[in-house]
């Protein structure tokens, strides 16, 4: 082996070098509960197709961090809201569209955060589009919904991260199968079904944090 | 993550002429020039074929983002080796390899770190004006050189990490400058101007036009030791991302910088130099530390 090789060797491992060690990280999933049928205000049972609800945006929020001063903040410092702090994403922000599947139901991995450490309270969450589609009766009702809606959701469990704790579970329970009870669906329009999936989703979704003892370096 | 070895290919051939030009070069470069002063790198009264290498070890921080949410903290330790060669009385051409250890902490608790190569950069000297061939006290420089994007590209699951925390702009980079010189033994005075222009990098991001003011005064108080002392500042225009403008970059830092200069021996120095951040007026959340540098510089 002549010395020039070893010295591209030596170079080369050199460069190479390279360590990790793991941060935090909470994953985030959906648990919902399948919706096979739903009845309306008039007593009529939609048999399900499809029932999709597209997630937008998850923003976890800090317990000391109240609705009023995260608000001011955003209101101080709109850019860093926007901007999406140079190249990297807001580490508490969760962005999708991912779409929950509550015909299916049952438990969906929706994706990952890496936030900072700290004691987490509640989620905001922006639903965006929404997908109906089932039989009522002998007529077929198929509607595409733009929702835009954002719910606060308090965390029955608060979701602490630090050095010790470094990863986490946010689970979203969604149960639907109260989403039609307010709507005539004969005379629902598009417009009318969103406005009453909007009113029905704060109550239809809790939230719960599981965190795990889990932190390795490699 | 590694430069591909054709970028690395000229400036290997430039290191090598300037160390074969070494062999030619004369000894007692304090002799040659007629001045005492002990000089650092760049700051040098060049005669033909004199040949200098250093070897510089610096460390500095630098963090970007806010505090407890999406700050990233970067540690560094730098090598710098430097090879100068004055091809004539009026002309210096010189090249930097930087090595850097990067230790970076994110909010996550998470930590990188990486050895990794900096952008390689070419420089020439070409005197403009000396007061007199022998012992000058004045010398007025023009200063012009190219960064080369040898410095990989970091990035953190997949997202590239901002300019500020990469090794390298990873694009070619041409600067331009003055120097100013002024040697009344046992005081001297070295200025350096530069400014920096940026091309478009390979990841998208083009970092704006950096300008730079280096003002270091020099008293020589024992033939072989000088104490050093002034300001080293510089202002930063807004980079811009491939979404517009990138937050928490661009301003202007004014460091105090203060240090000692000492001969090992007849064709060897010894500098040492801290930073201390006095004014930081950066755009965003972008502070950066106490930095340090540490080199010796021997003349063949």
């Amino acid at each position: 082996m002549t010395s020039r090789t070893l010295l591209a060797l030596a170079l080369s491992s050199l460069l190479a070098c390279h360590s990790h060690v793991d941060g935090t990280s909470v994953e985030l999933v959906a648990a919902s509960v399948a919706v096979d049928q739903l009845v309306d205000a008039e007593g009529r049972t939609l048999e399900v197709d499809r029932l999709e609800l597209d997630l937008d945006l998850l923003e976890l929020i800090f317990c000391e961090d109240g609705l009023a001063r995260r608000m001011l903040r955003e209101l101080l410092l709109p850019g860093r809201a926007l901007a999406h702090h140079g190249s990297h994403g807001r580490p508490t922000e969760f962005e999708g569209p991912v779409t929950i599947d509550a015909k299916t139901g049952g438990e969906a991995v929706l994706g990952a955060l890496e936030p900072p450490p700290g004691r987490y309270c509640a989620a905001m969450l922006v639903f965006g589009d929404a997908r109906l589609e089932g039989q009522l009766g002998e007529a077929h009702i198929s509607h595409a919904l733009t929702l835009g809606t954002t719910i606060f959701v308090a965390l029955d469990t608060p979701l602490e991260l630090s050095s010790a704790q470094r990863e986490g579970k946010l689970a979203l329970r969604l149960d639907l199968r109260e989403l039609l009870a307010e709507v005539d669906l004969e005379a629902a329009t598009a417009e009318s079904l969103a406005e009453a999936l909007e009113a029905a989703l704060p109550g239809a979704i809790t939230a719960g944090a599981v965190a795990v003892e889990h932190a390795h370096t490699h | 993550m590694r430069p591909s070895s054709g970028a690395l290919r000229t400036p290997l051939l430039i290191a090598l002429l300037i160390l074969c030009a070494g062999s030619k070069a004369l000894a007692c470069p304090t002799c040659t020039v007629g001045d005492p002063t002990l000089t650092t790198m760049g700051a040098e009264a060049p005669y033909r074929n004199r040949v200098r290498v250093s070897a510089g070890l610096s460390t500095r921080g630098d963090r970007v983002g806010e505090p407890g949410f999406d700050a990233i903290e970067l540690r560094e330790q730098r090598l710098d080796l430097t090879a100068a060669w004055a091809a004539t009385e009026r002309f210096v051409l010189s090249l930097n390899l930087p090595l850097a250890h990067r230790r970076l902490a994110y909010a996550d608790l998470s930590v990188d770190q990486l050895v990794t190569l900096g952008d390689l950069e070419l420089r020439g000297r070409l005197v403009l004006f000396r007061d007199r061939k022998f012992a000058p006290k004045h010398l007025l420089s023009l200063l012009a050189g190219l960064e080369m994007p040898t410095a990989p590209s970091i990035s953190k699951n997949g997202q590239k990490l901002p300019l500020e925390l990469q090794a390298g702009s990873r694009s070619w980079d041409p600067l331009v400058g003055l120097g100013y010189d002024f040697f009344a033994s046992p005081f001297s005075l070295h200025l350096v101007g530069t400014l920096r222009v940026s091309t478009p990098g390979m990841d998208g991001y083009f970092g704006g036009p950096s300008g730079r003011v280096q003002a270091t005064f020099q008293w020589q108080a024992h033939e072989r030791f000088g104490v050093r002392a002034g300001a080293d500042m510089r202002g930063d225009a807004v980079t811009r991302g491939p979404d517009g403008k990138e937050p928490d970059t661009g301003g202007f830092i004014a460091f105090a910088t203060a240090g000692f200069v000492a001969a090992l021996g007849q064709d060897t120095l010894l500098n040492a130099m801290v930073f201390l951040p006095a004014i930081q007026a950066f755009k965003g959340d972008h502070r950066e530390g106490i930095a340090a540098m540490l080199s010796v510089t021997h003349d063949f």
